[in-house]
């Protein structure tokens, strides 16, 4: 890979991988893990920089990839990691029970439901844009973000009803 | 549309992308552009490397052929990319090569499938068994007859059957997947469940990467290995797809 293109790289690696980061984080529940993965994301960015600047969201293309990775990564039970020698286990705070909850509503969903539900409730994108991003109907669209909430809405309340049931019981 | 449903996701999803970060990043673009330099060498295939490729790929697949069940090996239908742990039918052969063509011109007779690990965006067409279903050497449920070392896969998913204790050596060609030149390997050969498949080593060499598994106990479990994939030249709409392609192999163990 030549250097060319280093300086616009790096103002697009400085604009958006907090964004990025926050994104993986939100996807994993593990601040390690959001830093590999968001830093594989850049370096797939990087290894076809000519192409990906050229687009017209190169930040969506990262995003893209990014989400792919942290979804992939929870249909894996092991992988390989590649030591990080920059990484910072404390990036983020602990993940609390609603993320860690939400995160298990997510798994259990389709990894294009997933997206959509990440892209409308997190990055506020509206349904056609999801569809365009997604190159799918807007109507599938609707459907998978309605499936998705209802399911992350069964979760949620089955674990807030097993916590009042739990400290019922502690008393 | 379930809006009521949705508050809450929408509310964590808020809390946790606005959480502050309790340390800085400290990797930066020059940091990225570096470790994308040291480990991502990109593999420019040579119209000679492409030929020897082609070359092991159809003497592999001939071995694979000729020798599993006596001569009475079948074709299987691709699986659909991405369908790990699909049903195996219990000793049939590796999936013979295929040259995935353009997500651009999927044929209409096709299944559309999403490429694993890959955007929503695109599809790959994947073959469906659609005539009498195949049938392979006799087992009882739970066995299969162990493929014969070593095991060529060239297709997004193949699936073999391997004897506990024995080490297999399985040989991954990359695939065309999305009509242009496949990259670099992604990492090694990982194996979805280590107590039942090991991955006892993985070496790369241009569009090959060898794995040596070994069967620990009985069961099913995948081995993937990943590469970058580059869209097609000629491919006219935006190419979207996360450049990554996966291949797998599921394996069951038997005793």
């Amino acid at each position: 890979m030549d250097e060319s293109g280093g300086e616009g790289f790096d103002a697009f690696f400085r604009a958006s991988q907090r964004r990025l980061l926050a994104q993986a984080f939100l996807l994993t529940a593990d601040s390690a893990k959001a830093q590999d993965l968001t830093q594989e994301a850049f370096e797939r960015a990087w290894s076809r920089w000519r192409t990906v600047s050229a687009l017209e969201d190169p930040e969506g293309w990262t995003r893209k990839v990014l989400h792919n990775l942290c979804i992939s990564d929870w249909r894996r039970t092991t992988r390989h990691r590649r030591t990080r020698l920059d990484r910072q286990p404390d990036c983020f705070p602990a993940p609390s029970d609603d993320h860690l909850m939400l995160l298990s509503a997510l798994r259990s969903l389709s990894a294009d439901q997933a997206r959509a539900i990440v892209l409308h409730d997190g990055l506020g994108y509206t349904v056609p844009e999801i569809a365009a991003d997604m190159s799918k109907p807007e109507g599938t669209v609707k459907a998978w973000i309605s499936r998705g909430h209802s399911r992350a809405a069964q979760l949620l309340s089955s674990t807030q009803t097993g916590e009042i049931e739990g400290a019922n019981d502690g008393r | 549309m379930a809006d009521d449903d949705g508050d809450d996701v929408k509310r964590i999803m808020q809390e946790v992308l606005d959480t502050p970060v309790t340390a800085d990043w400290s990797v930066t673009g020059p940091s990225i552009r570096r470790s994308a330099r040291s480990r991502w060498t990109r593999y420019v295939p040579s119209s000679s490397l492409v030929a020897a490729a082609a070359i092991i790929v159809a003497l592999a697949t001939s071995l694979v052929l000729i020798s599993t069940d006596g001569g009475g090996s079948h074709h299987r239908a691709a699986l659909p990319a991405g369908s790990r742990g699909a049903g195996n039918a219990p000793g049939t052969t590796v999936p013979t090569p295929t040259s995935a063509p353009s997500a651009t011109s999927v044929p209409s007779s096709n299944t559309p499938t999403t490429v694993p690990r890959g955007s929503s965006s695109t599809t790959l067409p994947v073959t469906t068994t659609t005539g009498a279903p195949v049938v392979g050497p006799k087992s009882l449920p739970g066995s299969c007859m162990p493929t014969p070392s070593p095991i060529a896969v060239s297709s997004a998913s193949a699936t073999a059957c391997v004897a506990v204790g024995s080490v297999v050596t399985v040989t991954f060609t990359q695939l065309a997947a999305y009509g242009g030149p496949p990259g670099g390997w992604l990492g090694g050969a990982t194996s979805s469940d280590p107590t039942i498949v090991v991955v006892d080593s993985s070496t790369t060499s241009g569009p090959l990467l060898t794995a040596q598994i070994r069967g620990l106990s009985p069961g099913t479990a995948t081995v993937m290995v990943d590469f970058q994939n580059e869209c097609s030249a000629a491919t006219t709409t935006p190419c979207t797809i996360p450049p990554q392609g996966q291949e797998t192999l599921t394996v069951q163990v038997t005793n």
